[in-house]
């Protein structure tokens, strides 16, 4: 029995910016479902002009009920042309129905759909969401294709996506379901399953919508993409600060993600020994793997850098195995060591993901623990002394940290008035820090200790007392409460600091989504590829839903 | 439309939380105490109630002073501490935590406060337990957090916002007047999440006007840099 990586080892930036997809991620979660239950996808409309614009409607066909994504796409003005939340107008928009909708649901969703956030939706209406091309592989896939051949293959490498998304809202959002209205159902009950059947949707619609152009622009002389190089296209996703507060706000559907996959973890690296087929299956994935890397370039000099170093570790790593490091007793043990004494974080992490897939016998079936149906609440019944007890447990890092030094909460969160829009300013520079988010947990506990000492409040009070002469520390005595029963709901990390880096709180999240191919634009603002080398939804019963992470470069010749 | 929200179409429970955390925060309340504020609104909207009206009066309660935020407790009795009216979005989670606490309790009146319906849909956030929460002009019965009835001489007298003495029983006795039977109150409590909850839409613009404030007023150099990404995307 292997002890599960402590919770402040595992949810501190570094690492946590250093994820990768898995087979536990949501995604794999959903096409396994998907295949498992004989799902049907059908396209029950298409009608585009000439030049794209027009409505489609894809229907997902569940042994009990069926979901519909309906598209709309437009003329987008280049002027308007921008992945940010305070876009308007955008190439193309979608809704996920709860059924099949009627032409009056269509035309009700025809008119709010397209304004996205300026829209109100109904409760049958599930998510929303919008895409907009990257327009140098849309229009060079448009090109070939109505030429009669088939794309470059090092372009499509180079970005990965026809589309990418912006936003995918759901869950009340704009007046769309709520999570009560699904969470119920078998298909459902997982994390973000509907937004990532919302966004499988959304990638077939970018092949057809593709392949249209083509065929007006060409005629008879326009051709479809290879599968192969369909599979190979992902969808895009755009993601910007609308996740952190998503990462402080649910501690304990956090803590359940993470626990997961650490148990996971656990478990494989206790076992005693590995089949010749499980080890064949490992290293033939390493090999994968390293090509994978070697396909992911980016322009940001810091993640450049972690990739490099992320090559040099993998070349590291295959040393090892080819030099017998799988062969003896506990042998992902011992790989997982390795990995932990010589390499980088990152390639850590990697090695996390990689010694669970071989292994979905062991680990798939607690993918049904990655929700959380318990919401916090204040034990006031707790003496000042427990609570001070739970604070040194779990927050000794915060109460190591000077706040009153300008560097520690240097930054602040919050929601702009221009769209509601998340952002990250200095506060010392941006008017407002009154009104953060309250993320800076981390400085917050470091006060309320300070209150507690500096009143001598005895360690028999309870709690109740304290916080009702202290209604201003109620939110920070039920997350210390919170996280000391799901402490890997935690971020041990100030995230109000000078250096903090948002990118890595979104990368952690990504990667639970099963995103990869992380693409930093800053330090905030990241994009990734999601489903690139899944099977197409009408290929899922005859191409295989699994090995299809880290996709490679097909080869295909023209 | 109001604050960039149209009120033809219904609000989902998530966004009342969304919306009137935030507002609480904007009429002066801590996070955490608008975070209960919040939720005793969905528990009204989940009896098939419009809370808006009722948080609506309680920010403008709070933000005004005439709801005062600090309460003492005297043996079964919780007061304001300054005199005056208890604000209701304190009351809540002051009344659940001094419930919390007491191993016997045999009551515990609270008040004068505003907006009682607020505060005895609260009860809907104790686990477990009968409690029978009384004020003039109406009774609430929470049964392990699900409201089992209602009795009200005028509902909407009964939701009105109003400085009264309200009384908690734990394990009380069950008035026989009830206004909804069980299964009345069941479909209204699965009425929201299947149909959302319509606002009033004088009162949403006072929710929006405080929800505002929550809001940071964005400037050129924010808006280019403060989310991490370009105002354009073209490749």
């Amino acid at each position: 029995m292997v002890a599960l990586r402590d919770p402040e080892y595992v949810m501190n930036l570094a690492r946590m910016g250093s994820g990768f997809p898995n087979r536990l991620s949501f995604m794999r979660s959903l096409l396994r479902r998907l295949h498992r239950e004989n799902w049907r996808f059908e396209r029950t409309r298409f009608d585009l002009d000439e030049q794209g614009y027009g409505i489609s409607i894809y229907a997902a066909i569940g042994p009990d009920r069926t979901y519909s994504l309906i598209g709309f796409s437009h003329y987008l003005d280049p002027d308007m042309r921008t992945d940010r939340v305070i876009a308007t107008q955008w190439d193309a928009t979608f809704s996920l129905f709860d059924g099949v909708p009627t032409e009056e649901d269509i035309e009700r969703l025809r008119h709010h759909v397209p304004k996205q956030e300026a829209g109100r939706f109904r409760p049958s209406d599930l998510c929303l969401a919008r895409a907009n091309k990257s327009l140098r592989l849309f229009d060079h896939v448009v090109a070939r294709l109505s030429e009669g051949c088939q794309p470059d293959l090092d372009i499509i490498t180079s970005v990965g996506y026809l589309m990418r998304t912006t936003a995918v809202y759901s869950n009340g959002k704009f007046g769309c379901g709520g999570r009560e209205r699904t969470a119920s159902r078998p298909e459902a009950v997982g994390a973000f399953q509907l937004e990532m059947l919302t966004v499988f949707l959304v990638r077939w619609f970018t092949i057809d919508l593709v392949e249209h152009v083509a065929r007006v622009r060409g005629g008879n002389a326009a051709v479809s993409l290879d599968p192969e190089i369909s599979r190979f296209l992902g969808i895009g996703n755009s993601t910007g600060l609308g996740m952190a507060p998503f990462m402080v706000r649910y501690p304990i559907l956090i803590n359940n993600w993470v626990m997961v996959r650490e148990e996971a973890l656990s478990r494989v690296r206790g076992l005693n020994n590995a089949s010749p087929d499980t080890i064949a299956q490992f290293e033939a994935n390493l090999i994968k793997v390293r090509q994978h890397v070697d396909e992911w370039n980016v322009d940001d000099d810091i993640q450049t850098a972690r990739i490099e170093r992320l090559r040099l570790d993998l070349a590291e790593l295959q040393d090892a195995v080819s030099g017998g490091l799988l062969s003896g007793d506990a042998p992902w043990d011992h790989l997982y060591r390795f990995a932990e004494d010589n390499l980088s974080v990152e390639m850590q992490e990697l090695a996390v993901s990689m010694i669970l897939e071989p292994h979905g016998e062991t680990v798939d079936g607690l993918c049904d623990c990655m929700y959380a149906e318990v919401y916090p609440k204040l034990d006031a019944t707790m003496t000042v002394g427990a609570l001070r007890c739970l604070v040194k447990r779990h927050y000794g890092w915060a109460l190591d940290i000077d706040f009153r030094e300008p560097s520690a909460q240097q930054n602040f969160w919050y929601y702009s008035e221009e769209k509601l829009e998340p952002r990250f300013s200095d506060r010392y520079e941006v008017p407002g820090a009154e009104m953060e988010m309250p993320l800076a947990v981390g400085r917050d506990v470091n006060r309320m200790m300070a209150v507690l000492d500096d009143a001598a409040v005895d360690d028999h009070t309870l709690v109740a007392e304290f916080v009702m002469k202290h209604p201003e520390y109620r939110h920070v005595i039920r997350r210390v409460q919170t996280v000391a029963r799901y402490p890997y709901g935690e971020i041990y990390d100030n995230l109000v600091a000078a250096d903090v880096r948002p990118i890595d709180m979104l990368r952690f999240k990504l990667a639970f989504f099963g995103a990869a191919k992380f693409d930093p634009r800053s330090d905030r603002w990241t994009r990734i590829t999601m489903y690139q080398g899944a099977p197409m939804p009408h290929e899922l019963g005859d191409v295989s839903c699994e090995n299809w992470t880290f996709p490679v470069m097909p080869s295909i010749g023209d | 439309m109001v604050g960039h929200v149209s009120l033809t179409e219904p609000f989902s429970l998530s966004e009342l939380r969304f919306y009137l955390t935030r507002a609480g925060v904007g009429a002066g309340a801590p996070f955490g105490v608008a975070e209960d504020f919040a939720e005793m609104a969905v528990c009204v909207a989940r009896m098939g109630i419009d809370p808006s009206g009722l948080a609506a009066a309680a920010l403008e309660a709070l933000a005004t002073g005439d709801g005062v935020p600090t309460i003492n407790v005297c043996d079964d009795r919780l007061v304001p501490e300054t005199g005056g009216v208890i604000s209701c979005m304190f009351a809540g989670g002051v009344l659940y935590d001094q419930l919390s606490v007491r191993t016997a309790p045999s009551g515990l009146t609270l008040g004068p406060v505003d907006c009682p319906l607020l505060v005895a849909a609260f009860m809907c956030a104790m686990e477990d337990g009968l409690y029978v929460v009384t004020w003039p002009d109406g009774t609430l019965v929470v049964r392990d957090s699900v409201p089992v009835c209602m009795a009200a001489h005028d509902v909407p007298q009964a939701c009105n916002a109003a400085a009264v003495t309200m009384t908690v029983r734990p394990d009380g006795q069950v008035p026989r007047d009830v206004l909804f039977d069980q299964n009345a109150l069941r479909d209204a409590c699965a009425r929201p999440s299947d149909e959302g909850v319509c606002m009033d839409r004088a009162s949403w613009a006072v929710i929006y006007e405080y929800f505002e404030r929550y809001l940071v007023p964005s400037s050129e150099e924010a808006r280019a840099t403060a989310a991490g990404a370009g105002l354009v995307d073209t490749d």
